[in-house]
């Protein structure tokens, strides 16, 4: 079983790695979105050291939110979501696999490539350490929840913007402790990181459950 | 208390007066929705019926 | 007991004729709940030892906090209903709450506003209860989108429900942030186990007025589902003789 979940997961991510479009533009996308921010604000250092954790993880939620919206995108248009429902597997699981998929593509990068933006925008070692760790503990939860988000709108033609509408709020809590953890004085950031790591256990627990059961909602009709 | 003390309440009047206002208006806005929602709900079960049995 | 409820409010033809005797009971209810919270609360207690009469919009803003939370915790638990059992009221009633609910939230959120400027200074402050208030809000404005884009019937209450409950994690933070957080917001001033750190002279108002927004909240639901059922049922004899 767990060399078919593997497969799945690879199967996935060749899907998505064949073409450069589909995980190059979140990424592409999480850059330049950065990038506006000291255009916007001015190239003062002082103010983006201070504003620079906040804005690569609220760049990084926009860009997670976009490309989660494609998570059962062709799955839904080449009729596999039928056969997904049907096969002995837990709906659960196989949705978990999509996740990890996902987050590997589209979430990985982000995190590989934010110390880069952090020292742009004039972060610190520390900082940008601290960064690095809250982003990895966080985009598994932005791509759980997301997930829900995405099984909930699988069968919906030109739903646009509804996706980050009804997923944002989910976000916010994940949101404010991930770029406080960064900001947090050494004496109490270990609970920070706790908080973090709590988010991703019990998300990882509950989102796949979610997620399967807005699919079945939303293929049965 | 003569209408002056009442408006006024203390010198807080400014705040509390808009408040309930605001409430005021979204009890309204929430009754007229209702009355709205009423009407078009008659006006399009009336149409099925007139299509439906007198045809 | 339950077998007695389902009879008289499972099925929607059964739940209309039975709501439309409760109608002239929950308006009067509520004309004289919120007659007696509004002339005792700004006229007949006393002026505050701390705040002098700027606390008196504790009479419009805690009953719209109430009922805001009291009106997810609704739909949260129909959302149960439609999931596990497939109730169709329930489906109804979730869907109908949530306007109403939205209302009350907005409502919240600008009379602490109001509220926040003499006693703390400030108009807004991004603390604990206040952001988890405005992500409640945007709870229930996510719901009522994603409800208007789906057409079928079925798959609408759904897919609703399933976003329902997963915004019900917020109800018990929100309630919770006071206690939990240092924020500015006060703790809760009615505890269910503890004497109420308030007078009676202006606590009796504001039960009366959340008692009253319940009610209000009450009568526009019932309103509304009466309406959402006559749209649904539209095809059954029941629907045709009670209009004409």
């Amino acid at each position: 079983m767990i060399h078919d979940l593997l497969y799945i997961i690879y199967y996935e991510m060749r899907e998505t790695l064949d073409q450069a479009f589909t995980w190059l533009t979140p990424l592409l996308f999480f850059i330049i979105v950065v990038c506006l921010f000291p255009l916007a604000c001015g190239p003062d250092p002082v103010l983006l050291t201070k504003m620079a954790p906040g804005i690569i993880w609220v760049a990084a939620l926009l860009s997670i939110i976009i490309s989660i919206g494609n998570l059962f995108r062709t799955d839904s248009e080449e009729g596999f979501l039928d056969l997904i429902l049907l096969s002995h597997y837990p709906l659960s699981l196989l949705v978990f696999c999509k996740t990890i998929s996902h987050w590997l593509t589209h979430c990985l990068p982000l995190v590989l490539i934010s110390p880069l933006l952090g020292f742009l925008l004039h972060l610190s070692f520390q900082k940008e350490c601290a960064l690095v760790v809250t982003l990895l503990l966080g985009t598994p939860v932005l791509s759980l929840m997301g997930s829900i988000g995405a099984a909930l709108t699988v069968g919906i033609r030109r739903h646009g913007l509804l996706l980050p509408i009804l997923i944002m709020p989910f976000y916010i809590p994940v949101l404010i402790v991930g770029s406080a953890t960064i900001l947090a004085e050494a004496e109490s950031v270990s609970g920070y990181y706790a908080m973090m790591g709590a988010f991703m256990l019990l998300s990882m627990a509950f989102a796949p459950f979610l997620t399967g059961a807005a699919l079945r909602i939303g293929v049965t009709q | 208390m003569n209408l002056h003390e009442i408006i006024n309440m203390g010198g807080y009047g400014i705040y509390i007066w808009p408040a309930y206002f605001f409430t005021l208006g979204v009890f309204a806005v929430n009754i007229g929705l209702v009355v709205h929602e009423t009407r078009r709900a008659k006006k399009i079960l009336s149409h099925y019926f007139k299509r439906h049995y007198e045809s | 007991m339950i077998f007695w409820m389902s009879q008289k409010f499972l099925s929607p033809k059964a739940f209309y004729t039975t709501t439309t005797h409760f109608l002239p009971w929950i308006i009067t209810g509520v004309v004289l709940c919120l007659s007696y919270g509004l002339i005792a609360g700004l006229f007949i207690a006393p002026a505050d030892y701390q705040q002098g009469d700027g606390f008196r919009i504790i009479y419009v803003h805690v009953p719209s906090a109430f009922t805001a939370m009291a009106i997810y915790f609704v739909m949260a638990s129909s959302a149960i209903l439609v999931l596990v059992w497939r109730i169709k009221i329930a489906a109804i009633c979730m869907s109908s709450s949530a306007a109403i609910g939205a209302s009350f939230t907005f409502l919240a959120l600008i009379t602490g506003s109001i509220w926040g400027k003499p006693m703390w200074g400030t108009w807004w402050v991004w603390d604990a209860r206040l952001t988890s208030v405005l992500i409640l809000l945007f709870l229930y404005l996510g719901f009522i989108a994603l409800q208007s884009v789906i057409k079928e019937t079925q798959h609408k209450d759904r897919a609703a429900s399933v976003i329902a409950l997963a915004g019900a994690i917020n109800l018990p933070i929100i309630h919770y942030s006071v206690v939990w957080w240092n924020t500015l917001h006060q703790g809760a001033t009615i505890s269910k186990l503890d004497t109420p750190s308030i007078d009676p002279s202006m606590l009796y108002p504001l039960l009366s007025m959340i008692v009253g927004f319940m009610l209000f909240y009450l009568l526009i639901l019932l309103l509304r589902m009466r309406n959402q059922i006559l749209l649904r049922e539209i095809k059954t004899e029941w629907v045709k003789e009670v209009l004409l």
